[in-house]
This record gives C-alpha cells, structure tokens and sequence, in this order.
C-alpha cells in the first residue's frame, strides 16, 4: 500500500501544476457547458475540443480530455433532470427519478445530490483505478501478440453484442470500422490500401474527420428538428432550495456506495459503461428500496445509478491506460488522440512514464472535486444555457465542427472529408446501426492487424498459435460463445417482435 | 401481403454489397502472401470476407423473420441542408478564407428550420461568424485565412 500512496503523492504533484489544473479547469469547464446542451454527447464534445490538445503538453492534453470527458457526463445530468432530455445518452437513467424530483420542486436538491453521488462514485472509481492498474500492468507486460489479439476481439465482440441491439448489426459495425482503419499505407509494405488514389487519403482517414462526421454532424441533423427546450418551468435553484433534508441524505448513502461499486465492476469491463451501470444500480435500488416511489422522484434513483456512471467513467482507463484497448468509443478517441500525441498506451506508460499515469489519475480527482465546486454555484447558469432553443445554436455547434477539423488539418480537403463521413454517419443511423462499434474497430483495426501479422509470421503461419496460451483461449472462447449468444437473443426477439406484429394485425 | 422491400432488407443488401466489393477489391489489389508471410491483403481480405458473411446473416434475418419498422423518418430537409452547408464551407475557403465560409456555412444550415425569418437568420450567422473570427483569430492565434487566399 505504500507504493500506491507514494503514486498518489508523485501524481498530485504532476496534477496540480499550475498549467495541468488550469487545462483541467477548462476541460472539466466545457465539457459541463457540452454535455448540458443536448444533442452533443461526451464524443462530440472530446471530438470538438481535441483539436485545442494539440497545441499543449501530452500530459495537460489528458487532464484536459480527462476532464471533458467526465464533465460532459456530469453536464448530461443536469438536463435530464431540468428536461427529461439526457444531455448525453448515459444519463438516460437521469430522467427516471430526477425529472420527477424536479417537477415536485426539489430540482435544486437532485442536482445537487447528483453533484455529490458524481464526486463520490468518481472518487471510488479512481481508488479501483489505482489499485488494479499497476496489477494488469505488470501481468500485461508478459502478453505477446497473441494475447494482444485475443484480447481486442473479445474487447470489440463485447462492445458489439452488450452496446447495441442487433448482434450482426454491431458486428458489421465493427468490421466496416476495421477496414476504415486500413485505409492509408500499409505499415511493413507501404503499399496503399483502400485510397483510390486520394492524396488526402494517404495518412488514412483522418480519426477527427471520422468521428465528428459520424457523431457530431449526424447528431445535429437527427436534432434539428426534435430536440425540446426547457419550457417556462422556473425552477428554485437558489443555495437553500438545493440543500437536501435529513432524510433524504440517510437514503442516498447506501445507494451511493453501492451504486459505485456497480460502477467500478462494469466500467472496467469492455462493451459496458456508465449507461449499463447506472441501469444495472438502478434496478438493484428498485428491488432493495420501496419501490412505490420510484420512477416518481425517489433521491435513491437519482444517486445511485450516478455514482454508478461516474465510477464507470473512472474505471474505464483501466483496460485503455494498461492494455491499450479502450472499451468505449470515447476511450477509443482518448486513444486516438494518445497515438497522435506519441503515446502509445499500454503497460509500458504505466511503468515507464509513471508521472504521466499517476498525474492524469490525480487529475482526475482534482477534476471531480472541481465539478463539485464549479457546479453548485453554476446550476443557475446551466438552467439558463438550456432555454435557448435549439435552432439559435446548432449553425453554431457546425461551425465548431468544421472549424476543429480545419483547424488541426489546415486543408480544406479533411472538410470533404468530414462530410462524407457525416452522410455515411447520418445513413448508418437511419438504418439502425450504432456508430460506437465503428468507431472501436476503427482505432483497434490497424492494431489488430500488426498482431494478426505479428502472431502469424512468429509461428510460421500456424493458425494453432492464436491459442497458445490460457488468456488468448479464454478470450477467443469468450468471444465465441458471446456470438452464439448475442446471435439466439437477437433471433428470440425478432422473433417476439414478429409474433407482437401478427397478433396486433388481429 | 409482406413487402420485402424494407429497411431491413436494404440495410443487409447493403452491407453484403459492401463485404463483397471490398473482398474482390483487396484480394485482386493487394499481395495477400502466405500465412507465413501475410501480405498486405490477407487481413483485409479476412475481414471483408467477414462482413460479406455478416451481410448473409443479416439478409437471411431480414427474410426469415420480418419485424415491424420502428425506425425514425429520414429527415431528409436538414440532412441535405447541412451537406450542402459544409459543402458551401469546403468550396468558398480556399478562395475566400474562413469568414465568408463560416457565414455561408450558417445561413444555410439555419434552413433546415424554418423557424426564423431570413433577417435573424442573417444576424444569426453574422454572430457565428463573429465567434467564429474572435474565437479561431483573436483567442486562440489561428493561422489561417480570414479573408481572402493568403495574408490576413
């Protein structure tokens, strides 16, 4: 244990930096703005800001992107709660019990106890960030190639399976994500792959152009024209109105503890995250409390399932810090952006770079506690930010968009770029596909494929040497069985969908 | 009476399409090597052979068991708006800088509603732009065309 505190004490150090607390402040600071306005989730929000990291240090890049990522998530609740609209998806839950609460007066207190469950599952998603870490770290060192590759297909089976509805949609996903992500030279041939002779295609597509087409445009069409404004609801927000009553603290404290650990479990986990967590303590307070008040505004439902999104929003660096493969399309970006600044992550950054490591985990606590400071006073403001309607904003949130791609580029051509990929984002949502598995395979697509190589050219061209040790098999197993029953469950639920249509008919 | 020509269906039409063209592109393009020296087109070949087959599944599903469409509308207004409004910014940047592109970029898009009237869909753009300009020039040191090709 001492170790790990004198990891803490080496990583305040890194985090408090004048530069880094600033970065953290401007990142924790935008990301709520973001995540408050619906419509822009926490990828559209890292993907806007993340042209900015490029002009700052690797480390203040992180804090910053670091704390985009949890404020858009904080952000996220407070419209769910003031309009029944989750600022980003994972704060669906949000709605459930906080928009009750606030339509019963007490939108005061629920955002501040969402402040408070935020801080304290955040806090506990970072200890379990602290302590399992150097732990996988220091057992991943030993992976070759083939535990690499076994790993990052049950990382992208998973993330298909549990995060979208249809099984073979997400897998699809993921392949055509893959493919993307060979587009460009070849690494060991320098042959070009899948450019049809563009130059601007030659360094591959771009991940910028990608992701804010796919999710940022695609997003402000959908919106457009069904996005609602708060209504002329006042809300009581001032400092007494948000102060919770006695028993309402007792109540949400087991929720919270709870709700944390949910937390830290699913968001280490690949393909799961803050939305299934906050579901899962959700419906784990629903059968432990009283369940006639819930979904009518029970404080339960409102502090648990957010520590639960918070912690997992902590713990979901840990397969991304100390192995490399992120399981959430936002860690697949904070991926994205580690490459491009010349940080390849994986084990070796939390050995070797042990001030970068450490230095983000504090910040990400120093962040928390930031959000707790910056939010109780800002409520007011946030509720104000929500009352300008839609249209008045989104010709701006474009021009942010195209903006941040010219920007980093500094060609007009990635602008062509952004829109195609904004017209194939906008396609593949119409036709019911998710972008996240995309986006996953687009990051670990090129990674894959050197390990693929890698293992092959290693044995000899003997396909036994993906299973060749217990890890890559129980990966491998895994995934296949995930398949089979990602596969029945969709099969069993067109089925039921079938059976609904013909009896509605009569 | 079933129609089988719904989304579904398109959707794996499409995706088999996609997996077939990719896998005839790489393996005739690209060397695919040996397993003991994979070429730069074994992978891609694996992968859209893949997808070819994911496009089978989901055609199959489609046939076999046709559920009803709870998909949205295609919003078709704002969709091409906002194309052509990006579209507008990619052509008028070169020649023009970014000002005038950021300003088109707006009053187009500010189309696709058609809440406003054309004078405040004008200022509207006009403030972009000058957030735009304040932002990208003045806060954050951008080297880039405000007007014009090169200088300023």
């Amino acid at each position: 244990m001492g170790g790990m505190l004198d990891n803490a004490m080496l990583g305040l150090e890194v985090a408090l930096q004048p530069e880094n607390l600033l970065f953290c402040f401007i990142g924790v600071f935008l990301g709520t703005i973001l995540g408050v306005i619906p419509g822009i989730g926490v990828l559209v929000s890292i993907s806007l800001l993340f042209p900015i990291t490029f002009h700052i240090e690797p480390v203040a890049a992180l804090v910053m992107l670091g704390g985009i990522y949890y404020g858009t998530t904080y952000g996220g609740s407070t419209s769910a709660i003031l309009l029944n609209v989750p600022g980003t998806p994972s704060s669906a839950v949000a709605c459930l019990d906080g928009y009750p609460m606030a339509q019963k007066g007490r939108a005061g207190t629920a955002l501040f106890m969402t402040t408070v469950a935020s801080f304290f599952g955040g806090t506990v998603g970072i200890l379990a960030l602290m302590g399992f870490s150097p732990m996988i770290a220091a057992s991943a060192l030993k992976f070759g190639s083939a535990e690499y590759f076994g790993l990052m297909v049950l990382g992208l089976i998973a993330a298909s399976t549990i995060a979208s509805g249809s099984m073979l949609k997400g897998i699809a996903m993921v392949l055509v994500g893959i493919l993307m992500g060979l587009v460009g030279s070849d690494v060991y041939t320098g042959t070009m792959r899948f450019t049809f002779g563009q130059m601007a295609l030659y360094e591959g597509i771009s991940i910028i152009a990608l992701a804010m087409g796919i999710f940022g445009i695609s997003e402000v069409v959908t919106s457009i024209r069904s996005v609602k404004r708060a209504g002329a609801v006042r809300h009581d927000i001032s400092f007494r109105a948000m102060m919770p009553t006695r028993s309402e603290m007792r109540a949400s404290w087991m929720p919270m503890i709870r709700g944390s650990m949910i937390g830290s479990f699913f968001g280490a986990l690949p393909g799961t995250g803050g939305l299934i967590a906050s579901y899962m303590s959700y419906a784990a307070e629903k059968r432990i409390g009283k369940t006639e008040t819930f979904g009518k505004g029970a404080i339960q439902g409102v502090t648990g399932p957010e520590s639960a999104n918070n912690a997992a929003d902590q713990t979901a660096f840990i397969p991304t810090l100390t192995l490399g493969i992120p399981g959430s399309p936002t860690m697949a970006i904070i991926l994205g952006v580690l490459i491009i600044h010349g940080i390849e992550p994986g084990p070796m950054v939390v050995v070797n770079q042990p001030d970068l490591f450490w230095g983000l985990v504090m910040s990400f606590w120093v962040g928390n506690l930031m959000l707790l400071v910056l939010n109780i006073p800002m409520v007011g403001v946030w509720v104000r930010l929500l009352r300008i309607p839609f249209h008045l904003m989104y010709p701006a949130i474009l021009m942010f968009i195209v903006m941040g791609v010219l920007t980093t580029y500094n060609n007009a051509i990635q602008v062509w770029v952004l829109l195609i990929m904004g017209a194939f984002g906008y396609v593949i949502r119409y036709l019911g596909f998710q972008a996240a598995p995309l986006i996953l395979g687009f990051v670990l697509g090129p990674l894959m494929e050197e390990h693929f190589r890698r293992t092959l050219l290693l044995s000899g061209g003997d396909f036994g040497a993906f299973l060749s040790s217990g890890i890559a098999r129980v990966c491998l197993g895994a995934s296949a069985l995930l398949v089979l029953y990602g596969l029945y469950l969709s099969w069993t639920d067109r089925k039921r969908l079938a059976a609904g249509k013909a009896a509605a008919r009569g | 009476m079933r129609s089988y020509l719904n989304r579904d269906l398109m959707t794996g039409a499409l995706i088999f399409g996609l997996g077939l063209a990719a896998t005839l592109y790489a393996q005739s393009s690209y060397q695919l090597g040996t397993f003991r020296t994979p070429g730069p087109g074994l992978f891609p070949t694996l992968v859209s052979s893949l997808l070819t087959l994911v496009g089978v599944g989901l055609l199959l599903q489609a046939l076999l068991a046709p559920v009803p469409e709870t998909l949205p509308q295609f919003e078709t207004r704002p969709f091409v708006l906002v194309m052509v409004a990006v579209a507008a910014f990619a052509v008028i940047f070169p020649y023009l800088g970014y000002a005038l592109a950021v300003f088109a970029l707006s009053l187009i898009s500010s189309f696709a509603d058609d809440q406003m009237k054309l004078t405040r869909k004008l200022v509207l753009a006009a403030v972009v732009t000058g957030i735009a300009v304040l932002l990208f020039r003045g806060i954050l040191g951008v080297r880039l065309p405000v007007f014009g090709m090169g200088g300023f």
